[in-house]
């Protein structure tokens, strides 16, 4: 369900993304896992929304550039940029009002 | 088949009925022959533990079906939260609750809401003020009512502000108190009542029902019949010293005496025996209205008290530290099934927040669903939020057990595991760096702020030890001997476990 972004590619995918969501990750991370759930859910409740996800290990400069200082951190990307950034954990519909607020 | 069998559901919720203070529970002493009968009778939960302390969050807990540990704690209901009642709005199941729990009536707390039928009992802890006006009779002091040294230092003076709220919380109590004449208008007395004066007369006969009766008793003041009747307290007959109504919220240490703590524990302990007895009336009272055998029973109490030191109160005394220790969140559950053999003690760890996922469930109303048109143009509300499990495939013996471990806490300040072989307390106020995702932000601090109140006990503070604790649950429940420093390798698998799952539920 999700598009994996990398270093090289991040920039463009984001810029042509209208409306879309991007987590930043780590492999082994379990509240990681945790939050790509409920991006699933939040996506059902929101359609049409891109799912995107950076690992922030192997993608430091993605990271830095975006401001991921943890995983999970997600943002909210409208019209080709990113619009609202959060670190840490929310549930589906703390998500959903999320993407509606910014 | 037993699925259609439960039609109505009676829930009674005792306030600080410390779980070892029952004899089903093990207690040689204490005298609870209804609640013994009824759990030899029906089901009995062993490990039942509420997980985010203490009265309002259990309540919300149950209301909402979901955990507060990783959310919010002394909190109102808001309009964001779905209620079993806001989900039985509309449904044919009629609602009602008989209450004299005081917090739950706190303004704009809302804990009432939704159900067809209030009725408020008034005078019990936190609605004692609404008494303050009124004429004592001048045969009532309030420093007879307690221990002088308690309030007074050596040279007269009171020894903190401690004590003088004490005198004039007594003095509220006994304002309330001094129309009292017999056990009969004592408050659990009051409540059972009232429940039984809706089953027989209120209720619409033709409709099944959600009874919520929610008894203060035993929590304290400590005021069973012996201290009106001026008798010995059978559970402590050589007192010489004073009826002990309230003590200070504060650490025994320096305070009270072994020996008062013991009165404390003996009144309290009575206290327990009334609110078997009334329990006992009304149970009796539902077997003769022919309710027995097509309604859900559940008994419960949210926590039990801290009152002393080692297990029974780790050096406090009520509920002015926010620790969450076994004689505190490990708590009484039973239930009476229809269609289900009694009898059974069920090991398994459950929480409070199954109850209220259990009731609906048990009345065939567990849909997850959230529409905002049932088909009449107005709001029908289902279970989708609701993170508790069901009890009832536990107790018909389709599932050996629903959860491997228990948590518990004071939300933003302390939070613990409970497993089969340790209990592990980890205290959030003093390891905030930590990442615990309580919040977007630091944990302890910022979700604190807006919770101005905490617990009922006025003179609580957010003191926690210095560090995380381990026990040995199966040689030590009580937790009385720390082994984090011999085993920090198990800790650490346990705190670990413990951030886990408050992180998973933080996503539900």
């Amino acid at each position: 369900m999700f598009e994996q972004l990398t270093d090289a590619t991040y920039e463009n995918r984001i810029a042509e993304t209208a409306a879309g969501v991007c987590i930043f990750i780590k492999k082994l991370c379990p509240h990681c896992k945790n939050m790509m759930k409920v991006m699933e859910k939040f996506s059902a409740l929101q359609p049409g929304v891109t799912l995107l996800s950076i690992d922030v290990e192997e993608n430091k400069a993605a990271a830095d550039a975006l401001g991921a200082e943890r995983a999970p951190t997600t943002l909210i990307i409208k019209g080709g940029s990113v619009v609202g950034k959060k670190a840490g954990l929310m549930n589906p519909k703390e998500m959903l009002a999320f993407y509606k607020s910014v | 088949m037993t699925e259609n069998k439960i039609k109505n559901v009676v829930f009674i919720m005792l306030d600080t009925l410390q779980f070892n203070y029952l004899g089903c529970y093990g207690n040689k002493t204490v005298k609870t022959p209804n609640f013994d009968r009824f759990a030899r009778n029906g089901i009995l939960f062993e490990n039942a533990y509420s997980e985010g302390l203490p009265t309002v969050p259990v309540r919300r807990a149950i209301m909402t079906g979901r955990f507060t540990l990783p959310f919010s704690g002394w909190q109102a209901l808001s309009p964001d939260d779905t209620t079993i009642t806001d989900i039985l709005w509309g449904r044919q199941v009629q609602t009602a609750l008989v209450y004299d729990t005081p917090p739950m009536r706190l303004p704009k707390y809302g804990y009432s809401r939704g159900f067809d039928y209030v009725k408020f009992c008034p005078g019990h802890e936190l609605d004692h003020t609404t008494y303050a006006e009124r004429t004592l009779d001048p045969g009532m002091r309030p420093i007879d009512y307690t221990s002088p040294t308690m309030v007074y230092n050596e040279k007269g003076e009171l020894i903190d502000d401690a004590s003088q709220a004490l005198l004039d919380e007594i003095d509220c109590f006994l304002k309330f108190r001094q129309d009292w004449r017999s056990e009969e208008d004592n408050y659990v007395s009051v409540v059972a009542r009232e429940a039984d004066r809706w089953l027989r007369d209120v209720r619409i006969k033709t409709r099944p029902f959600m009874l919520w009766v929610d008894s203060f008793d035993p929590h304290e003041p400590w005021d069973p019949p012996s201290v009106w009747q001026k008798e010995p307290c059978p559970y402590d007959p050589e007192w010489k010293g004073n009826p002990i109504l309230l003590a200070p919220w504060t650490p025994v240490e320096g305070r009270m005496t072994d020996a008062e703590c013991e009165h404390i524990r003996a009144l309290y302990a009575e206290n327990i025996e009334l609110v078997d007895k009334q329990v006992g009336k009304l149970l009796d009272s539902i077997r003769d209205q022919g309710l027995w055998d097509e309604t859900l029973i559940v008994i419960a109490s949210d926590h039990g008290q801290p009152m002393g030191e080692g297990e029974h109160g780790h050096g406090i005394m009520r509920k002015c530290r926010p620790w969450p220790y076994e004689e505190l969140v490990h708590v009484p559950l039973m239930m009476h099934v229809p269609g289900v053999a009694g009898g059974q003690r069920i090991k398994g760890f459950v929480q409070n927040v199954d109850v209220g996922v259990t009731i609906l469930d048990a009345l065939g109303l567990y849909q997850e669903i959230n529409t905002l048109d049932g088909g009449h143009g107005f709001p029908v509300y289902g279970c989708i939020d609701m993170q508790g499990k069901s009890l009832m495939p536990l107790v018909r013996g389709e599932v050996d057990k629903i959860r491997d471990f228990a948590i518990a806490g004071y939300f933003g300040m302390s939070w613990s595991i409970i497993t089969e072989d340790y209990s592990y307390i980890h205290w959030i106020l003093k390891n905030a760096s930590q990442r615990d995702y309580t919040s977007q932000d630091n944990p302890g601090k910022v979700t604190m702020e807006n919770e101005e109140m905490w617990s009922c006990t006025a003179g609580a503070k957010q003191e926690c030890p210095e560090g995380d604790e381990l026990y040995d649950r199966r040689s030590d429940p009580f937790q009385l001997r720390n082994i984090l420093g011999q085993q920090p390798e198990i800790g650490e698998k346990l705190l670990e476990q413990l951030k886990l799952y408050i992180g998973e539920l933080r996503t539900l």
